[in-house]
Formats: structure tokens, C-alpha cells, sequence
């Protein structure tokens, strides 16, 4: 895979999947498939404390560009310069609750995103518009359309779309840091309903620090651990403007569409509350011509 | 009590299906085993069949009661809500919203029962391949409010969520025969409707709407809307950010005459409303909507107070046997009512609503009050809302009205009343 891919405007992905998901069932969060990738092996182990480990061997390529991977992270998301669209389910579990599902429909074109969601049916044909920072909602019943702000899509424990929506070539400035001691040991507070502990990788992993351009991402600080091979994202961490971690995502598998591979599930973790993470899965992403005119809150009632 | 629960059993008969293992492995794939893929069809249904039951704490002397009036105190109802949207090409599409209904209002001394049938909506839509066009006829319920509980800017006549917005009502989503088309620009949209009236005048058969919309990170429209032999109503909304949490908006209109049935129209040229709003939305889920409503379609002190005593005065002579006038007294007691029916009856209004983000266990509260400012009589609503599965959500709702005998929500006929919703949505 070469890394000349540029940064493409589609970073609101998700930014659908997730906030809609919160508005709606107020998700919890989410991560790991043990089968996707072989970069990611599930292990037991018996240790109480769940152990995440960084192996690397050799120190990372210096003539890496830290803008690169990052576009590269972004072109994992999305098509460049192209109007898109996908499908999004989510599963969402709590510690002793039961677990919620959701799917929806996003189109993308440029800044500009729409998700329906298709299930469960009490959320089925609402509409979610989202323009830069604006966002509009549609309820089926009522025709209503009506402004929210972005926090709304944070309600209740997802903060899905924070995560995966953000455009992190827009927001964030890419830095390359030195690779992870061999062996380096990382707490992964995650992995709390089990013993479990997960071999984040056999191969070694580069480390990408991104920090907040302005002050409007809800994340000051994100850190990705790239594959050093094939330089996809295994896990990434991100850190509240207090510091404190406050969400991780592990991107256990990636797919073919058209050609082009992107991201296909992933797991958020919310490290605050045990038990509490999120599957996503994005499928059947199609380069497809939109109109501008279906990006317009006027025609979410049509 | 079964005779008064039985439309309940519809619902709670239902099968509940819970969600599948809680305990799941965090790290096993949930998508493994399942397909996932969305279906393409031309066909989309939205089939919901709800049923409620309300119980009505009656005022036991309302001042504007002749006595030849029983007011409700129960009602149980059943209703079939069905949409169904096909897109039969790129450029055609069809949308049709279908409501059954058999309600059941039982007073002291009288049971009534109905069963109706309302094509809410029925349409045909062609848009052009670029769908910067789209061009609709049929029913159909256009909304440009972006208000909460004073949706002035859906200025067709009559406005069908007054005096308050019911949620279990799709009566109130019922649209009108139009004509209409619709024009997209860049940021900017542009609309026509050309409405066949259903207005209590008869002496209006039409209406007819421009619409000009802006979407940015300001949003606005402006509205012009002309009933039939009328001279023309102006409205405009606006919305706006004001940072990652607070959204604002304004709605205002302007009409040449006053909407107000009873109210004496010739001390004005025209009459404004103005709804000034804002939602603050916390980021862990809660939000908080407050509204401020002037109305100058309303009654003013002197009016209300004038109105409401002549109103009082005659249903206290029909009570007592003392009237002179019977037919004279009969209209003022039930203009009063008619009055309080009508809704929006002052000039000014506040109103706060508190919803709290939805619990994992798909609780949710939500708490709102109006006031009216002119007399500080009070509408509070107490509302918990409960998804049991996918498919079934229930709703617990306690209304309070409150104020002085002759103010406007201390005129309602209910102290309080209570409702418990089910709904089961296909």
C-alpha cells in the first residue's frame, strides 16, 4: 500500500455512525475482533490485570511522513475527493445490560454527511444531517426538522462519533514518535470483564501523536499505534482536554471495496466504565455521484 | 378496570423479545454470524399501532360550566398510524400516511365512541435527475417551524398543533391538498405551495406560501403566505450555534388580521408574533429547552378579563335559572370555552423543558412547564418514557394545570390528568 495518498475531506465517516447512535439509544462503546486480523490476537491469560503488549523490533522508518500516515489513516475512511456511501451497525455493551444494536445508512459528500437509520424500529427513518459543525434532525412521525448542537451527539455514554468522526488531517497536527521500547507494556483498562489481556501485535508498531489544532475537537491529544509494515491502525488512544484517557479503539479488521481498502470493524472501549465498549461494523461503501441537494435540511422532509 | 385497560392489551400482549446475552465475550466478533447487509428496497414502511389510556382529574365547579356540558373524564383509545414511502425510479416517488382510529371518551353520564379513518398524507413527487427540483401534489404536511411548543411558522390555516402539542395525535400531522415546488441552490432553497384550503372561513378556499431558506452555520427563511381574498402574512425563522452546546433560534410572524375567533380585530392594522428560543445540550445527554412566546394575536388584561367575567356571569345565570337571555348567555358561557379551546389565548408565554439523556436501560424523563405570563397560570408536564425491547416503547404522562379560577390554564376543565401510552412499532 503507498502511503501518497492525500487528505480527503471525509472524515465525517462517522461522524455519523457515532453520533447518531448517541442520540438515539445512547450507545455505550466498543472494540476488538479477535478473528479479523492477524495483527490482533486475542490471548487468555491469568494474569488479573489486563496487559496490553508493544512489541517492536526494529526502530520505525524516519522517512515516514507523520502527515502522510496521517492521510493515510483518513483514506481508511472514506474515498478522496468522491461522494460516497456506507452502511454502519453498531452493538453496543454495558456491564450487566443488555447490549443494543443499531444500522444506518451514511452519505458523504465533502463536509456535508446524511444518515438514516434503518433499525431498531423505534429509531427507523430518522434523519441526521450534518453540515461542518451544524447538524439537523428529522423525526419520521412529525416531519420536524429541527437544529441540535454537536454535543447532542454525545448523549449518554457514546462518543462514538467524536471518535471515529473526527477528519483528523483537518484537526490535528501529525507527529512521528520514536517507536515503543521491545516489550514496552501498556495498561489497557479496557479489558476489565474478563482476564483477558491482548497481544496487540506481533510485528512493531509505529507510534502517531496528534495533537488538537484548535480547540474545537473534543479530543486535545490522540495517539495511534500503526502496523509498521503495512502502517494500518491498531489501536489508537484519546485523551480529554484534562488529560485523561477517555476512549480507545481497537481496528481489528479492514476490507476491499471497489478496490480500496478500508476500514471494516472496530471496537471502542470507553477505559472509564467497565464493560463498556462498542462493535462497529462499516460495510458496502460505494463511490456513488450524490447531489448537493440531498445535503440540504430543507429536503430531509421530502 | 378491564373495561378501562382493555386497548392496552393490544400492545402488552405483544411478544417482548429481549436483547440476547449482556455477558457477551468483549473480545469475540458479534458480527460473525449475522448478515448485516441493509436491503435495497423500493418500498419503506413505518407501521406503528399505539394505544392509551387517560384519566382526567376534573374541575368540580368550572366556573364557565352551564351544566349542559359533561367534560371527559377517561379516555382509551387504539390507533394504527401506517406510512409507506416507495421510490418507484430515480425521478418518481410515492408517500402515503394512513391513521385508524377507535377512541372511546366516557363522561359521568355518557360513553362516545368513534372510529375514524384520515389519509394524513398522499402524495406523488417527481424530482428533477440533478434533484435540485421536486415537485409534489397531493397531501401533504410541510413544516418550517423550528420552535418546540410554539410552532408559529407553520403558518397554514389552521395551525393543527394548537392549543398544545400532543404527541399521540397524528391528527395533528394531518396535511393539506397542494400543489407545491420545491428549488435548491447551493445554501439556498427556494418554495411554492399553492394550498387548498381547509379553514374554518368559508370564505377562504385557498392559500398560497413562498419560501426562500438559507443553510449555513445561520440558517434562516422568510415566508409569505396569502389566504384566499386576503392581503398577505409575513413570517421568518432563524437559527443559529452559539458554541458546541447551545443552539438558538427566533420565529416571527405578521398577519393582517387577528386569529384570534372572538376577539375584536379593529385596534390593530396587523398583528406579530415572536418566539425567541434556546436548547442547551449537556454532554452527558441531558438538555435543557427554554422559550419565550409574544403573541399580540392573544388577549390583552382588559380583553381577558372582560371576556372571561361575561362568560362567568352568564354560565353562573344559566346555572342559578336567573338568565334573561338564554340564547345570549348560552354564547358567552361557551365563547369563554371556546376561547380556552382555541389556545394561544394571551400575549405572553414562557416555557422550560428538561429531557434527560436516555439510561442504558432505555429510561428516559423528561419534565416541562409553560406559563402563561399575563395571568402565571401554569401547564407542568411530568413525562417517563420506557423502550422495553426494539419494537415496544411505553410512556407515562401527568399533566398539571394550575392557576386562578378565570386565568387560562386554570380554565381547563382537568386539574391534572394522567396517560399511559403503549406503542408498538413494526
Amino acid at each position: 500500500m503507498k502511503l501518497s495518498i492525500k487528505p480527503f475531506g471525509l472524515a465525517m465517516l462517522l461522524s455519523f455512525g457515532a453520533p447518531v447512535v448517541a442520540m438515539v439509544e445512547q450507545t455505550p462503546e466498543p472494540a476488538l475482533d479477535t478473528q479479523a486480523d492477524a495483527a490482533l490476537e486475542v490471548t487468555t491469560d491469568k494474569t488479573p490485570e489486563a496487559v496490553l503488549e508493544v512489541i517492536t523490533d526494529e526502530a520505525p522508518d524516519v522517512a515516514l511522513d507523520a502527515n502522510q500516515l496521517l492521510s493515510y489513516i483518513d483514506s481508511l475512511r472514506g474515498y478522496q475527493d468522491q461522494s460516497f456511501s456506507f452502511e454502519l451497525s453498531n452493538i453496543s455493551y454495558k456491564k450487566n445490560k443488555q447490549k443494543h444494536r443499531n444500522k444506518l445508512v451514511v452519505k458523504v459528500l465533502n463536509d456535508a454527511s446524511l444518515v438514516e437509520f434503518v433499525a431498531p424500529a423505534r429509531s427507523k427513518g430518522r434523519k441526521i444531517l450534518k453540515q461542518a459543525q451544524n447538524m439537523w434532525i428529522r423525526f419520521p412521525r412529525t416531519r420536524n426538522v429541527l437544529r441540535v448542537s454537536p454535543a447532542q451527539r454525545l448523549l449518554g455514554e457514546t462518543s462514538n462519533g467524536d471518535v471515529t468522526g473526527t477528519n483528523f488531517s483537518e484537526d490535528y497536527t501529525a507527529t512521528l514518535e520514536a517507536s515503543p521500547e521491545k516489550s514496552e507494556t501498556i495498561p489497557n483498562k479496557s479489558e476489565t470483564p474478563s482476564n483477558k489481556s491482548e497481544v496487540i501485535s506481533e510485528k512493531p508498531l509505529l507510534k502517531l501523536l496528534l495533537t488538537a489544532k484548535h480547540d474545537k475537537t473534543t479530543y486535545q491529544k490522540v495517539v495511534f499505534f500503526l502496523d509498521s509494515e503495512n502502517h494500518q491502525p491498531v489501536r489508537s488512544d484519546f485523551y480529554a482536554r484534562s488529560g485523561k484517557l477517555a476512549k480507545q479503539a481497537y481496528y481489528t479488521e479492514f476490507k476491499e471495496f471497489g478496490g480500496e481498502l478500508k476500514l471494516h470493524k472496530m471496537r471502542l472501549v470507553n477505559p472509564i466504565i467497565e464493560g463498556s465498549y462498542t462493535w462497529m461494523m462499516f460495510d458496502n461503501y460505494k463511490k456513488q455521484t450524490l447531489e448537493p441537494a440531498i445535503f440540504h435540511k430543507d429536503a430531509l422532509s421530502r | 378496570m378491564m373495561k378501562k385497560t382493555w386497548p392496552l392489551l393490544v400492545v402488552l400482549a405483544s411478544p417482548v423479545v429481549y436483547a440476547d446475552d449482556p455477558f457477551a465475550d468483549p473480545f469475540a466478533d458479534p458480527f460473525a454470524d449475522e448478515p448485516i447487509a441493509i436491503e435495497d428496497n423500493i418500498h419503506q414502511s413505518r407501521i406503528e399501532l399505539k394505544s392509551y389510556y387517560q384519566n382526567n382529574n376534573l374541575r368540580s365547579n368550572h366556573p364557565l360550566n352551564t351544566g349542559q356540558f359533561e367534560f371527559n373524564d377517561e379516555f382509551r383509545f387504539v390507533g394504527l398510524d401506517a406510512s409507506l414511502e416507495s421510490q418507484w425510479s430515480d425521478q418518481w416517488k410515492t408517500r402515503a400516511r394512513v391513521y385508524s382510529r377507535y377512541m372511546v371518551s366516557s363522561a359521568q353520564t355518557n360513553n362516545k365512541e368513534e372510529i375514524d379513518t384520515y389519509l394524513l398524507e398522499g402524495l406523488l413527487q417527481w424530482q428533477s435527475l440533478d434533484q435540485n427540483l421536486v415537485i409534489e401534489l397531493g397531501r401533504n404536511t410541510p413544516k418550517w417551524s423550528n420552535g418546540y411548543n410554539y410552532d408559529i411558522a407553520n403558518m397554514l390555516q389552521p395551525n393543527r398543533s394548537l392549543p398544545n402539542i400532543d404527541q399521540d395525535n397524528p391528527l395533528q400531522a394531518k396535511g393539506w391538498d397542494m400543489l407545491s415546488a420545491q428549488y435548491y441552490s447551493g445554501h439556498w432553497s427556494m418554495a411554492g405551495y399553492l394550498v387548498k384550503s381547509d379553514s374554518d372561513n368559508p370564505n377562504i378556499d385557498s392559500e398560497a406560501v413562498l419560501r426562500l431558506g438559507y443553510q449555513n452555520d445561520h440558517e434562516f427563511s422568510f415566508l409569505i403566505h396569502k389566504l384566499d381574498q386576503g392581503k398577505l402574512a409575513y413570517g421568518a425563522t432563524f437559527s443559529t450555534l452559539l458554541g458546541d452546546e447551545t443552539t438558538i433560534r427566533a420565529e416571527w410572524t405578521r398577519h393582517p388580521f387577528r386569529q384570534t375567533n372572538l376577539l375584536d380585530g379593529g385596534e390593530r392594522t396587523h398583528y406579530q408574533r415572536l418566539v425567541l428560543g434556546t436548547t442547551y445540550a449537556a454532554i452527558d445527554g441531558w438538555s435543557l429547552t427554554g422559550e419565550f412566546f409574544y403573541n399580540q394575536h392573544g388577549a390583552n388584561d382588559n380583553q381577558w378579563q372582560q371576556i372571561t367575567e361575561l362568560a362567568a356571569t352568564s354560565a353562573d345565570l344559566l346555572k342559578t335559572g336567573q338568565t334573561q337571555n338564554v340564547d345570549q348567555d348560552r354564547y358567552l358561557a361557551g365563547a369563554g370555552l371556546g376561547l380556552m379551546a382555541q389556545g394561544w389565548s394571551r400575549q405572553r408565554y414562557g416555557s422550560l423543558m428538561f429531557m434527560s439523556g436516555q439510561s442504558e436501560d432505555l429510561w428516559q424523563l423528561r419534565l416541562g412547564s409553560q406559563i402563561s405570563l399575563d395571568d402565571s397560570s401554569r401547564l407542568h408536564r411530568v413525562e417517563v418514557l420506557k423502550s422495553i425491547n426494539d419494537n415496544l416503547s411505553t410512556r407515562l404522562e401527568v399533566q398539571l394545570f394550575e392557576g386562578c379560577e378565570l386565568c387560562e390554564f386554570g380554565l381547563n376543565p382537568n386539574q391534572s390528568n394522567v396517560r399511559f401510552t403503549a406503542s408498538w412499532l413494526f
